[in-house]
């Protein structure tokens, strides 16, 4: 048996051949804090991809700052890098390997696996190479947003429509239901059976592991990592891998984008990786600007989310949406990053605590909230039946201060105060239950003509859900089916719904 | 450290250009001082190995270290001297994790690796030992 492993190794070994040369090379002059210097690379570009030999094990790292007789480099793992290690520059910048194998797996922004269920490429399947960083699609290769994503929660499909190359920023304090949303429109693209299926990538920047683990947990139960990729760079990755994440994620939605398939990035959160940036740059001697941040904090969130787009007809078709996560502090929109991000973004969904404690979850405060796309990326049945919705809630929200004295007030205020309760009631929402657009229509079209009125605010949350089950079980083809497909609500359909809300009302 | 030596040595080498020779040790002197001052006493070798790499590259000669495997004959390092011009600076040191080979760089810029260590990195990150897909 040895002498056969020794034989099969001596063939192997044969072929072998090394030609040495002169070749340029680097020496650690000083590390730490997951950065080096290097002396030498005189030649070595911007973002390149260096090697550090420590200890027998090839290191990858980034080049960052070419200065005048040193290169300050991060470390893309989390080996000890010693002073006097050799540097080697390959001629490469970041890449990463994608392809349909990716789906359903776990990875970090190198593109190893992190799950338990082996490689990911092999020899017959060797994926693609997508530089991390690329540029974003001209303007002459986009055209408008027209398709919609559904997130399957009522709030935001009616009232703040994300369509499929857009980017709409997920802001809010802490613990206010960021996480969620973003994952119940992961959930809902299993509903969305109208329109093509989306491909979701969910990039964990910063966040802890047992969070990550969850939410990949969540994704397994309801079948939802059938169409997803997590990319994680947790709270115990170096700085460098937090830093790369988002772009990993993002290379990863332009591999599908370009094949002319729609693709949803979640960036959880970019708060996190604004800090793990400042840490590099502060740890390289970069020059700190407001509350520390480098001079291009604006410039690395803005050419990540650039490359979300839709692209032409000429170019596929394909879409990349964005949903980029900011965690704000004390509910501060005003910060530096979160302006930033605002500024980029094509819309925000803002999430407020007070809203929370109230228990109004999902708790988006649909004032402040806006979508810049709008009803261009809403289907005709959602447009038709929402389109007073944000009206109604305005005219609450200005009258809720008069809620106390509500006997003291005319029937017509009263009514007022009466049907934004009730559309505050019906656009609760559990969590990780995103519901189907044919289900919201119906819900809403029922709410806006009067269905719920006479019911007690506590009853309006199981009547819905009768509501929807009656429908189901005795409309299906008749009135979820067109609406599903078609994504219009159109005469006979509105006619056939509005006799099932009567019929339903008389045995209710 | 308060300065890299390379800015140490620019520093000094810049100074003696300044000044006549007879002030020269006067200078090093309050260099030295300087040195203590800052606080950058007990990394005085790094900086005196700067100053000799600056020195040699003004003169148009090359820093060059030879890294043997195991100590070499002297006869061996001779050769190998011969090699090289008046203004270079040769050091020779035995790196025992080159396993056999010697390996050569140049201004701590370019390298030739012709040891044994270099050849077996390679041999086991090429395709030959790479394992079977499951």
């Amino acid at each position: 048996m040895s002498y056969q492993l020794v034989e099969q190794l001596k063939k192997q070994i044969e072929g072998f051949t090394d030609q040495s040369a002169f070749e340029s090379v680097g020496i650690v002059i000083e590390t730490g804090d997951g950065i080096a210097r290097v002396s030498g690379l005189s030649r070595a570009a911007s973002q390149e991809l260096l090697i550090i030999d420590s200890a027998g094990q090839e290191v990858p790292a980034l080049a960052f700052n070419l200065e005048e007789s040193t290169i300050g480099v991060i470390i893309l793992s989390s080996t000890t890098v010693r002073v006097g290690d050799r540097v080697r520059q390959t001629g490469k910048v970041l890449s990463i390997t994608v392809g349909e194998e990716l789906i359903g797996r776990v990875i970090t922004p190198l593109g190893d696996p992190l799950d338990t269920k082996g490689s990911i490429f092999s020899g017959k399947s060797p994926g693609q190479t997508y530089v991390l960083e690329r540029p974003a699609p001209l303007v002459t290769e986009r055209e408008p947003v027209r398709t919609p994503l559904h997130t399957g929660i009522r709030a935001i499909d009616s009232m703040i429509p994300i369509g499929r190359g857009q980017r709409e920023l997920i802001i809010g304090d802490r613990q206010t239901g960021k996480t969620a949303i973003a994952l119940d429109a992961i959930l809902n693209q299993q509903n969305d059976v109208g329109r093509p299926p989306v491909i979701c990538i969910y990039v964990a920047i910063g966040q802890k592991n047992a969070k990550i683990a969850r939410i990949v947990r969540q994704l397994q139960e309801a079948d939802a990592l059938s169409y997803t990729i997590i990319v994680a760079a947790s709270a115990s990755s170096p700085a460098s891998l937090q830093y790369l994440a988002p772009y990993a994620g993002c290379a990863i939605g332009e591999y599908f984008m370009e094949q002319g398939r729609d693709a949803l990035v979640i960036y959880d959160d970019l708060s996190k990786h604004a800090v793990a940036y400042r840490q590099l740059s502060l740890l390289l001697r970069r020059p700190p600007g407001r509350e520390a941040y480098p001079g291009d904090i604006f410039y690395l969130h803005a050419r990540l989310l650039e490359r979300a787009a839709k692209l032409s007809q000429d170019k596929g078709g394909g879409s990349l949406t964005a949903l980029p996560i900011i965690e704000t502090q004390l509910s501060d929109v005003s910060a530096y990053i979160p302006t930033n991000v605002i500024s980029i973004t094509d819309g925000q969904i803002y999430l407020e605590s007070d809203l929370f404690y109230q228990g109004i979850r999902p708790a988006i405060n649909v004032g402040l909230s806006v979508s810049r796309v709008g009803s261009a990326a809403q289907t005709k049945a959602m447009k038709k039946v929402a389109s007073r919705l944000r009206l109604d809630l305005a005219q609450f929200r200005e009258l809720r201060a008069f809620v106390q004295f509500a006997s003291d007030l005319d029937e017509r205020t009263r009514a007022s105060i009466r049907r934004g309760e009730l559309l505050t009631e019906i656009l609760k929402q559990s969590d990780g239950a995103p519901t189907p657009l044919e289900h919201n229509v119906v819900i809403m079209y029922a709410a806006l003509n009067g269905a719920f009125d006479k019911l007690p605010l506590g009853q309006v949350q199981p009547a819905v859900a009768q509501l929807v089950d009656y429908i189901e079980k005795r409309h299906r083809e008749d009135i979820l089916q067109p609406i599903q497909t078609s994504g219009e609500l159109s005469e006979s359909v509105e006619e056939a719904l509005r006799q099932a809300i009567s019929n339903w009302q008389k045995i209710a | 450290m308060k300065y890299i030596p390379a800015i140490y040595a620019q520093a000094l080498l810049a100074a003696l250009d300044n000044v006549p020779s007879k002030q020269h040790p006067a200078l090093v002197e309050r260099f030295v001082r300087l040195i203590f001052r800052l606080g950058d006493w007990l990394k005085r070798d790094q900086i005196v190995k700067a100053v000799k790499e600056q020195m040699t590259k003004r003169q148009g000669g090359r820093t060059v270290k030879i890294e043997v495997a195991r100590p070499a004959a002297t006869h061996h390092i001779q050769s190998l001297m011969k090699l090289f011009l008046k203004p270079d600076q040769v050091e020779v040191v035995t790196n025992p994790s080159l396993v056999a080979g010697v390996r050569l760089t140049v201004d701590q810029e370019k390298e030739l690796d012709l040891s044994l260590q270099r050849k077996l990195r390679k041999l086991f990150s090429s395709s030959f030992f790479r394992q079977p897909s499951v």
